[in-house]
């Protein structure tokens, strides 16, 4: 978690928003969304709004409505209660990369994720101080039947960290087995009255849904539990060629799904989502990288705050193949752009590299040093007459130093003790580690050391049991 | 001095890298009453100037709308040439038939490999996204297809390609994969004939399972 204390919140001015939203309120009324479910089209219906085949149109009245019912700010509650997490306060909650097929190192490359690498990065998001969420596909882990990947995901995830679930809705049943496990991590059956995860559900751009997501979504609802509902739009292939014209297919695409959450359950906490991005337009390439990505995220912060909604985007990415320069300050500045914009969930906020398709161990451990030169950043400085230090400026005078004064012993432990970087000075005959190398060491020494905190007595039985039923 | 119809092929060939419709369709017209071979108007002319475009798209000398474009020069001339080519005046470099796997939606990529080999003068059939196996298969026997193409977007959805090889069992079919999650690693295990990571690649690809 990093406080937002310094935000860099001016994006947009006022006459944009109101436009983007002007707009939107046009589109969602005329040319509405395509949504390949019936019950729900039945139950926009009830609601004011007009079908026509699988089209739904929504009038800006029930929009409005429904943002109103939308909380601004909840907690999701981790089976350790100092855990839980409160989204929509003035800091960025951080979860870690979500969906990558591979994972890789140094030492052995890149290759199909396993439970074993998902375990291990269970580990190392529970061991970051900064990592609040742990859980979602962290990476792939390949050698689990598709059937019970997700659950085995929450039990992957719970069994080395104790702070909330993120949860991997693939489609309805999956959706509810993962709630049914989180809510078994709280000595539950099954938990409604309070989100014990959250879980991502993304729109189909342009314009439409997907059958597996909305049934995932009308889960999460249904048990009113978190869910981000993000549009991952690409400018120029899945949306228009422009910043501007992406963000309002974004919104009307999001708020679609926004309004459906509190149809359904009125109260249900939703985040207003977005991955929307530039697309390398010579290759048709996902771009994460680029500097157009944080105009994305200072944005779409601007857009959730003008309906009183929490947001999610960014994160700590790049587009680099390897943990080079490239992926050093393409992830410094999306995660900067995350943090300072006012982000309220921040996915994607440690280990990825190559957009989203590796989880690279390296790269966590560098990325986690990134988020500590944030965070240290967003903590400020400190004004009052201790550190003002007009007496002891006094004291020493002119031509001395400060070294052997007592102000000096009092706060020379203040500043951050880098993790991973390196200050040391130039020698000859010295040997130096790259990054990655140090990083490649770093992540070795953490997994020897960490000791997962303990579940509770027969809760991962339970779990399991539970599992192999399916 | 060019003859009459070399200066027909060469303007086909000029319609397609200048994204002209117009121009390709009329010329593809000219080259039917001049009595061009219709085989000889796509190999000669239309699938000169897709050369071209993927040449240049290789070198990033192109941005992918450009490319679309040009493809869509090159299909308006093929709707003029295509009835000449049924009546058995000549032959397409071979039939593909291409889709995105059951339970995938994403087919940007998918179409844009469909433009691309069927710039390079291969007759396309795109069935479509979220297509399962069964259709893939029934479809390349209905048309005689010589390669199946299939795009998966999704980790979860890269096993239908699988599920492909096998609905096809011992048919001589090549296939043809790609997709974000998919590697020539992948595509060896599942025993496909091939993997592309582009359009660029897949026309290169799809041309030497036809050899």
């Amino acid at each position: 978690m990093i406080e937002q204390n310094y935000r860099t919140d001016k994006m947009l001015n006022e006459e944009d928003l109101k436009q983007i939203h002007e707009s939107s309120m046009d589109i969602l009324e005329n040319t509405g969304v395509e949504v390949p479910n019936e019950k729900i089209r039945d139950l926009f219906k009830e609601n004011g709004a007009e079908v026509d085949g699988d089209r739904v149109c929504i009038p800006e009245t029930l929009v409005e409505e429904s943002i109103e019912k939308a909380p601004s700010e909840f907690t999701i509650y981790a089976r350790n209660s100092d855990k839980n997490v409160d989204v929509g306060k003035d800091h960025a909650v951080l979860a870690p990369g979500y969906g990558p097929p591979y994972a890789t190192d140094i030492d052995e490359g890149r290759r199909e994720g396993t439970f074993e690498d998902y375990k291990n990065f269970a580990k190392l998001a529970s061991w970051s101080d900064h990592i609040d969420v742990v859980g979602g596909i962290m990476v792939e882990p390949k050698d689990i039947p598709e059937k019970i990947r997700p659950q085995k995901m929450v039990l992957g995830a719970a069994e080395h960290s104790d702070q909330p679930v993120f949860g991997t809705p693939l489609n309805k049943e999956k959706a509810f087995d993962c709630i049914k496990l989180a809510s078994m991590l709280h000595g539950k059956d099954l938990i409604d009255d309070k989100s014990v995860l959250i879980t991502l559900v993304n729109t189909t751009s342009p314009l439409g849904w997907d059958k597996n997501a909305l049934d995932a979504l009308m889960e999460h609802a249904k048990y009113n539990q978190a869910v981000v509902i993000a549009s991952l739009i690409m400018s120029g292939l899945t949306g228009p060629m422009t910043i501007a014209g992406t963000l309002t297919l974004q919104n009307v695409e999001v708020l679609s799904g926004i309004v459906l959450t509190q149809l359904i359950n009125p109260g249900t906490p939703a985040v207003y989502g977005s991955a929307s991005t530039i697309a390398d337009m010579k290759k048709g390439n996902l771009t994460v990288g680029a500097p157009e990505y944080a105009k994305f995220i200072g944005a779409t912060a601007q857009i959730a705050d003008y309906y009183d909604l929490p947001s999610r985007a960014g994160g700590t990415i790049t587009d680099s193949l390897l943990g080079d320069a490239q992926a050093g300050y393409e992830s410094m500045m999306s995660s900067i752009s995350s943090v300072y914009s006012g982000i309220d969930f921040v996915l994607h906020s440690i280990g990825l590299l190559e957009n989203y398709m590796a989880m690279s161990y390296e790269k966590f451990m560098i990325d986690n040093e990134i988020l500590g030169f944030i965070k240290n950043y967003q903590e400020g400085i400190e004004v009052n007459e201790d550190t003002i230090a007009k007496e002891v400026i006094s004291d020493i005078g002119p031509g001395d130093n400060y070294m052997r004064h007592s102000h000096t012993m009092e706060h020379m432990q203040d500043f951050r003790k880098p993790e991973l970087s390196i200050r040391e000075s130039y020698e000859p005959d010295k040997e130096v580690p790259s990054t990655v190398e140090r990083a490649n060491e770093k992540w070795k020494k953490v997994l020897s050391e960490y000791d997962s905190p303990k579940l509770e007595e027969g809760i991962k039985e339970k779990m399991e049991d539970y599992i192999n039923d399916i | 001095m060019m003859t009459e119809k070399e200066e027909i092929l060469e303007g086909l060939k000029d319609s397609v890298i200048e994204q002209d419709e117009d121009k390709a369709r009329e010329l593809a017209e000219k080259a039917l009453d001049e009595d061009i071979a219709p085989f000889s108007a796509i190999s000669d002319g239309l699938a000169k100037g897709m050369e071209v475009i993927g040449d240049k798209f290789d070198a990033d000398e192109l941005y992918l709308p450009q490319v679309m474009m040009s493809a869509d020069a090159m299909e308006a001339a093929m709707e003029v040439l295509r009835p000449a080519l049924q009546e058995g005046d000549g032959e397409t470099k071979g039939t593909v038939v291409l889709g995105t796997v059951e339970g995938d939606i994403h087919s940007i990529g998918k179409d844009v490999v469909s433009s691309m080999i069927e710039g390079a003068g291969f007759r396309v059939i795109d069935i479509g996204k979220d297509k399962p196996p069964e259709e893939f298969v029934e479809k390349a026997k209905e048309e005689a297809a010589d390669v199946i193409g299939a795009s998966a977007l999704m980790s979860t959805t890269r096993p239908e390609q699988e599920n492909i090889i096998d609905e096809l069992g011992d048919r001589d079919i090549k296939t043809i994969f790609g997709g974000a999650p998919v590697t020539e690693e992948f595509v060896n295990e599942i025993g496909g004939d091939a993997y592309a990571v582009d359009g660029s690649e897949a026309r290169k690809e799809v041309e030497k399972l036809m050899e």
